[in-house]
């Protein structure tokens, strides 16, 4: 059992089993498949709703949700589609149905200061080619500048900009996932940068006033 | 294009998602343009500190809570199927009793009051039949029908010897007789008619 376990996972690390053929296992009863597929996207999933939620512990809730709603409508995907935009429209969903909730109770936060857990979050600046410690204070700073101001934008333009910059999906998977035509996608990007572009420069015109 | 066409399909041109015609449409117009250049720039700057911003990770628990959750959902899910049945089959049940119970009504119900007395009561005052206190609806499988059982409170005078009736005695003011107590002995002595009221069920 246990040797075909590792030879199992030998043959992972030299040619990785594909989502859709994970959850096909899944699909059959393989639990193991349901698994192997949270490990993969967990991570991934969380930072989006993040993004798109902009709180910690209501992101991992909704994350966890996303996971549950994979596993009790496994059925629901259809085999030899891709199964992340499959994952990701459910994310989606999720967290747009969050943020239209959430603007209609008003949510008002009590504390201003942001959460211990918010605040701990670890900084991995990818390292590419060594670059110089000021460069990355720098680069640090502007994401954190970047990452206030989506806030800021409307989710309608959030959500593909996400998708593209930090997911890395294609046009034509953005449609998928978001159920909007392609020329939507095209729309609202360029849109959302402009749109990202102007929150930016608001506040920098604040920051230079104010010091 | 001019420069407002240009701004349209530059997030497009960034994203590698122009048709090569427009594409080099666009990079033809950027080499002469440096405001469109200057915004061509700014836009891959917010999409690099886009990608650079901290990413979080799941906590340790995450693949349990994953689970707790699953077993959660589906313990949700067999209650509310059960639920759902039930509350489909009460309804159901009730409505054909209530369509039987109109048919056959007519047949079953509509008797006369007295006509649920027995002869072995004829002792009984006709005031003192009080109206039916309390009923339900029960299949006699004998008369294979539907049919009525009632409890009604009776009054009647009887003779402290009478030994039946003392099974189902309840408290009566005038005589102060209390259910289930035997008869005081000087009633039973003089033999002195008493009125009790006592419960009596019918069908």
């Amino acid at each position: 059992m246990t040797e075909n376990y590792s030879s199992e996972q030998e043959t992972e690390r030299t040619m990785p089993i594909s989502d859709d053929d994970l959850m096909c296992r899944f699909q059959k009863g393989d639990e193991s498949g349901f698994r192997r597929l949270l490990e993969r996207y967990q991570d991934r999933i969380l930072n989006y709703i993040y993004r798109m939620v902009s709180d910690r512990h209501l992101a991992e809730d909704l994350t966890q949700e996303v996971f549950v709603r994979v596993y009790v409508h496994a059925g629901r995907y259809h085999p030899g589609s891709s199964f992340a935009p499959w994952l990701y429209r459910i994310a989606s969903n999720m967290a747009i149905n969050e943020l239209r909730r959430r603007k209609r109770w008003r949510f008002v936060t009590i504390n201003n200061n942001p959460s211990e857990s918010d605040r701990n979050v670890v900084v991995d600046i990818k390292d590419e080619d060594s670059v110089d410690p000021e460069q990355v204070v720098q680069q640090k700073e502007a994401s954190e500048e970047v990452s206030e101001a989506l806030k800021k934008i409307p989710d309608k333009y959030r959500a593909p900009l996400i998708l593209r910059e930090l997911e890395g999906y294609d046009y034509e998977e953005i449609s998928q996932i978001l159920d909007i035509p392609r020329g939507t996608v095209k729309s609202r990007l360029n849109r959302g940068r402009a749109l990202l572009e102007t929150v930016l420069k608001r506040a920098r015109s604040v920051n230079a006033v104010a010091f | 294009m001019n420069c407002h066409q240009i701004n349209e399909n530059l997030s497009a041109f960034i994203d590698n998602e122009l048709s090569s015609d427009d594409t080099n449409i666009v990079k033809a117009h950027l080499i002469r343009c440096s405001s469109c250049r200057q915004q061509r720039d700014k836009m891959e700057e917010i999409g690099r500190n886009i990608r650079y911003m901290a990413p979080l990770t799941t906590p340790a628990d995450f693949e349990f809570r994953v689970f707790a959750g699953i077993r959660k959902h589906e313990a949700r899910r067999t209650n509310r199927f059960f639920w759902r049945w039930q509350t489909i089959l009460l309804p159901a049940a009730c409505l054909i009793v209530g369509i039987l119970l109109g048919v056959t009504s007519n047949s079953v119900f509509n008797f006369p009051e007295s006509s649920l007395l027995t002869s072995s009561e004829s002792t009984v005052e006709s005031d003192s039949l009080v109206a039916v206190s309390d009923q339900e609806i029960l299949y006699d499988y004998h008369l294979g029908r539907f049919a009525r059982r009632a409890i009604i409170p009776v009054a009647v005078d009887v003779i402290p010897e009478s030994p039946d009736v003392f099974d189902s005695l309840s408290f009566d003011e005038q005589s102060g007789f209390d259910s289930g107590i035997s008869p005081p002995p000087q009633y039973v002595l003089d033999n002195i008619p008493m009125r009790v009221s006592y419960e009596r069920t019918i069908y």
